[in-house]
């Protein structure tokens, strides 16, 4: 491509390199494999603490997160388990990221599909598994009520107390089948 | 109007290769002779090598996490073939990155470090 074409314009009559990939899966899917590695590396390499990240098996498009709750919310000392699924098409398109820990949450439905405007229309390239795994810790502790995909949460989130008392009930009951002490 | 916006840095250097077997005769080898050395030898051939790097604001691109010193996934050599473009906004991509995120947005081409509306810096 000349460099004194303007891309974004000369693009739309020649074939893009976009469009080239389109075709070309197994090449983009190196490139996927490739940006899913560096984040692994800095994931690893980093001390923060609240978030982590792991391929499940051999599957480096499929990952299993891990969050804390956030401290001084009623989600403290509680550990949620998350999956992440990247398409080919990543970093360009979102991951689809769900709970596999049942979530008590009003942005959370019962199979543990999140509503969060990252992961779909607010999406862009330059987010990663960490950044996802951050908004998703702030979305426990600042849940958006106006849209909820748990009505029930919802409601009861004005009475923290109340909220607390449920949160931690369904917690234990999914975790280890009503033994609330363990 | 991309390459006004590209600054390049070189440096080089040209690292000479004497030809020890042949005694230096003026002129015979059609190469020239630096008086300035400290014995008199031919030129035989030499080496230029170059460096480069792009003057970015960053290191690496934020859409496919390589050096901007490399090249994007789907290039195998970096520089002029796999170069970055500058956003209005001032924020920087490999070209193939950024134009692989605007075509994968349906609407409105935001940039995707500040969401404003991407604009290609002239």
């Amino acid at each position: 491509m000349a460099q004194n074409i303007n891309p974004f314009y000369s693009s739309q009559n020649a074939p893009s390199k976009a469009a080239e990939e389109k075709q070309n899966i197994p090449k983009d899917k190196h490139a996927v494999s490739k940006r899913l590695q560096k984040e692994l590396m800095v994931l690893m390499m980093s001390t923060e603490k609240g978030v982590s990240a792991f391929p499940d098996g051999e599957n480096l498009f499929k990952w299993i997160g891990t969050i804390t709750g956030p401290r001084d919310t009623v989600y403290a000392g509680l550990t949620y388990k998350l999956t992440l699924e990247f398409p080919h098409s990543y970093p360009y398109s979102a991951p689809i990221v769900r709970f596999a820990t049942p979530c008590f949450h009003p942005n959370v439905d019962p199979v543990g599909n999140i509503c969060l405007d990252i992961l779909k229309e607010k999406w862009s390239a330059l987010y990663d598994v960490r950044t996802i795994l951050l908004s998703i810790q702030s979305l426990l502790s600042e849940p958006n009520n106006e849209s909820p995909l748990n009505p029930q949460a919802a409601k009861l989130w004005n009475d923290q107390t109340k909220y607390k008392k449920h949160l931690t009930e369904e917690y234990h009951r999914a975790m280890n089948g009503d033994q609330p002490d363990s | 109007m991309v390459a006004t916006s590209i600054a390049l840095e070189h440096t080089t250097a040209c690292p000479f290769t004497y030809n020890h077997e042949r005694e230096a005769t003026p002129g015979s080898t059609g190469w020239p002779r630096l008086s300035s050395f400290p014995f008199p030898k031919d030129i035989a051939g030499w080496t230029g090598v170059a460096t480069w790097r792009w003057i970015a604001n960053d290191d690496n691109c934020g859409i496919c996490r390589m050096p901007f010193d490399a090249s994007c996934p789907d290039c195998k050599i970096p520089g002029d073939d796999c170069p970055l473009v500058w956003g209005q906004c001032s924020h920087c991509f490999h070209i193939h990155c950024i134009m692989k995120w605007l075509h994968s947005q349906q609407t409105r081409h935001l940039c995707p470090m500040c969401r404003q509306e991407w604009k290609f810096k002239e």
